[in-house]
């Protein structure tokens, strides 16, 4: 079956705006900015993710990374607070520490082994990838909530998805936990810690007699 | 395939363009405003800004987030199961999903006896 | 589903309840000493039911409880335990040079909660419970690589596991994407099918590539070992031990498990690519090793080249290559252990370095005895436990004709001689400083007794060795 063109072009347009905001999020200064590119680029990803008839998938790339792991981004970054002077050299420089890179050496370093791994992968994909029948799957439901839930849940005593289903509430515990031991401290001395700023100078009262002197 | 989204599609065009549209109207058509350095200098007697004023807040509200995106992960996973209930409940797979539901209910137990949620 | 049938899962089952209570009962002890009794008692208890319990098979939804799997979790089990007694100091004011360690409860139930995705990764019937057994598997240690409060290097030990197992993840994940698409199922025994029928398929082969380079950097295995140094040095030493045997028995489990049965077809295939990261590794860490003054610095290197060593076994046949694995974890495990209640021994004093082990055989002879041997074991010195498992990672090379290898193996163990030496030699001919005598409590003095026992029992006596390669053979 061929592809109509309104999946072409969506496809299309989608995977340019995909790679030139997650572009703009390595090379832009200004994390926050960073920040919101990188929602822009999560947008057309489940955009494609639909076009795949992965409409939950897609739904789920918005609501999780898009709703609330970029909030949580948002939010260690205004905790962070860089100021615009931090940003200037967010390819990290060589500045201090051993054998570490400069961003140029480190950028050409990156391309070479991209671009080794490109030319070594790229054919044989592209070979696997025509051999593929363009049939698109014809399963009713493929994708969606229903036949997700019955991949899922039917059957539970064969099915091999059960224990991973299991094995996620794990993930999720060890998650919480390790959430709270790294965000709580106890006794009064953590209690400070615990509304820390990341940089010690700026617990200092704000102002200063010198700022208060005239200049 | 594609048309059964097309409207929601569409829909989502439609969001963008609103909010784009709108900011670019108003500064189209709003008031220019005219910046100069006089304006950022305080007012007579006032004091000079000593440090940016955009400070960095309590670490206590990453925890909410971070266990908020435990749970949404968790209401994911809990999604399909809904969705399907009344067909799935008699599957024998409410034991499945009753062992996930009681482990993270264990872990909120943790959180509140941990007293994580409590704002001091 | 009858309760009787749920009997082989016993200990899977025993190992969460473990997890939970102890995770639980922190919430009300005060000092954390019932999470710690509640956490050993448990352990042993789990081990002897692996050891002496329920042997039958069993499947569970694409979980498999299997003899060889058995061993595996006895293996994560027993480590596991040696790290929980390793740990007691660290938790007591003053027990340690460093600082304290707080909040035990959750330090013991992220382990034994990495020990169950340990369990899941040695007993998945599927690729999706193979990624998740890993990843729960890595998951706690990026928390517990930061554990020690207010030390900037276990904090970057931290972000840079989690920076590090978060690329290795997504490698995995992407291979495993790379392995569905290829054969179209996730299972391991369609799995096996699909690869053995067309073991040339580019597709596939983009899997193995993305899965060895994930799995690679979570075994430390050069050329992607860089993290290994950071994160040992910089995480509490019970870390430390846990990341280079359970961890690192985990790793080797999961390649074990991928590349023994479901991708076995392409295995010699792939024997190139094992050998030069054999020979990488080996070079790499003994290298590496000889310059380091930090004791967790030096185990980390030094595990490097065990990785070497290990990965020669990727070149055997089947069988013999994963009892020569289990034997010669052990016989790692017991020597590291050793190594680390020595580094427990000396932090409480002063730093654990090469330097803090100066005149150590005048402050407690027996000690530095026991430390002799733990060298000894490393560098694969007869009689001792570190001989014979590197003499089956060795012969189940030799096995398939890679001579060459096994000589340039052999030749690394000789120069890792040197650099082991160099501790024995702090330790006896180094000029001390001002040496107190140094106290062992009761529980340190069994511990460090039934180690330096297993060294030599298990250099001598080949009978575990059989029965490790009997159950982990099948």
């Amino acid at each position: 079956m061929p592809v109509s063109p309104v999946v072409e072009i969506t496809f299309a347009l989608s995977a340019l705006v995909i790679l030139l905001s997650s572009l703009a999020v390595v090379l832009v200064k200004n994390p926050v900015r960073a920040t919101l590119l990188l929602i822009v680029a999560f947008i057309p990803t489940s955009l494609v993710y639909i076009l795949l008839q992965a409409a939950f998938v897609g739904i789920l790339q918005i609501l999780v990374y898009a709703g609330a792991i970029m909030m949580l981004f948002t939010f260690v970054i205004m905790m962070i607070n860089p100021s615009p002077k931090d940003g200037e050299s967010p390819a990290g420089g060589s500045e201090g520490g051993e054998g570490g890179f400069s961003g140029m050496r480190g950028a050409l370093i990156g391309l070479l082994v991209v671009g080794a791994l490109g030319a070594l992968l790229l054919p044989k994909v592209y070979h696997a990838a025509s051999q593929v029948s363009v049939a698109p799957v014809t399963k009713p439901g493929f994708g969606e909530l229903s036949s997700i839930s019955a991949l899922l849940f039917e059957d539970p005593a064969n099915n091999p998805l059960t224990v991973s289903f299991e094995l996620i509430s794990f993930l999720i515990l060890v998650g919480i936990i390790a959430a709270l031991n790294f965000s709580r401290r106890k006794g009064a001395e953590a209690r400070m810690e615990n509304s820390i700023t990341t940089r010690p100078t700026e617990a200092l009262p704000i102002l200063q007699r010198e700022a208060l002197e005239p200049k | 395939m594609l048309s059964e989204y097309l409207s929601f599609i569409l829909y989502g065009f439609l969001v963008v363009a609103t909010g784009v549209g709108a900011i670019a109207l108003s500064s189209l058509l709003g008031p220019k405003k005219t910046y100069s350095k006089v304006k950022f200098e305080p007012y007579e007697c006032g004091v000079d800004q000593t440090e940016n004023p955009h400070k960095p807040f309590a670490l206590k509200f990453y925890t909410f987030a971070l266990l908020f995106i435990l749970f949404d992960i968790e209401t994911i996973f809990l999604l399909p199961w809904a969705y399907g209930f009344k067909r799935l409940l008699h599957t024998g797979t409410l034991p499945a999903v009753l062992f996930f539901l009681v482990l993270l209910g264990l872990g909120l137990f943790y959180i509140i006896k941990t007293r994580a949620l409590e704002w001091e | 589903m009858t309760l009787a049938e749920f009997t082989p899962l016993l200990p899977d089952l025993l190992l969460l309840a473990l997890a939970l209570a102890v995770l639980k009962i922190d919430l009300w002890s005060e000092d954390g000493e019932a999470g710690f009794h509640l956490t050993w008692i448990g352990l042993a208890g789990l081990a002897l039911l692996l050891a002496f319990g329920s042997r039958s098979d069993a499947v569970f939804a694409d979980y498999h409880i299997t003899a060889a799997s058995r061993v595996w979790k006895l293996l994560f089990t027993l480590a596991t335990l040696a790290t929980v007694f390793l740990s007691r100091p660290y938790f007591r004011a003053g027990g340690n040079a460093r600082g304290t360690l707080a909040k035990s409860g959750a330090f013991f139930g992220l382990l034994l909660l990495c020990m169950q995705g340990m369990f899941a990764l040695v007993s998945a019937g599927n690729l999706i419970v193979f990624y998740l057994g890993l990843e729960l598997a890595t998951m706690p240690i990026y928390a517990l690589a930061a554990y020690q409060p207010r030390d900037a290097d276990s904090a970057e030990a931290g972000s840079k596991y989690v920076l590090m197992g978060g690329f290795s993840s997504a490698l995995t994940l992407f291979g495993i994407s790379f392995l569905y698409g290829a054969t179209g199922s996730l299972g391991f025994p369609a799995l096996e099918a699909a690869v053995r029928a067309a073991p040339a398929d580019p597709a596939l082969w983009g899997g193995i590539f993305f899965l060895l380079g994930g799995l690679g950097f979570k075994l430390a295995m050069a050329p992607l070992h860089m993290w290994a140094p950071d994160v040992y040095q910089g995480a509490p030493t019970p870390v430390m031990a846990f990341l280079s045997v359970a961890s690192k028995a985990a790793a080797v489990a999961a390649l074990a498990t991928l590349f023994l049965s479901p991708l076995n077809a392409v295995r010699p295939d792939l024997a190139p690519c094992f050998a030069a990261a054999a020979v990488l590794s080996m070079v790499a860490g003994n290298l590496g090793a000889m310059r380091q003054k930090d004791l967790r610095r030096f185990v980390a290197y030094s595990s490097v080249a065990q990785v070497g060593y290990m990965l020669l076994a990727m070149l055997g046949e089947g069988d013999g290559s994963r009892a020569a694995l289990v034997y010669n974890l052990v016989t790692y495990g017991v020597t590291g252990f050793a190594l680390y209640f020595i580094m427990g021994v000396i932090g409480k004093e002063g730093p654990e370095t090469m330097s803090g082990l100066r005149g150590l055989s005048r402050r407690h002879p027996g000690l530095a005895v026991l430390l002799v041997l733990c060298m000894f074991s490393l560098a694969g010195v007869p009689p001792l436990a570190g001989f014979l498992g590197k003499f089956m990672l060795f012969s189940a090379a030799a096995a398939e004709g890679h001579y060459l290898l096994v000589g340039i193996a052999v030749a690394n163990a000789v120069v890792s001689f040197y650099y082991y030496m160099l501790v024995v030699k702090e330790a006896y001919i180094a000029p001390p400083g001002e040496a107190a005598a140094i106290r062992l409590r009761p529980l340190q003095i069994m511990v460090l007794w039934g180690l330096g026992l297993a060294l030599l029992v298990l250099g001598v006596c080949p009978a575990p060795a059989d029965w490790l390669a009997r159950a982990a053979g099948n």
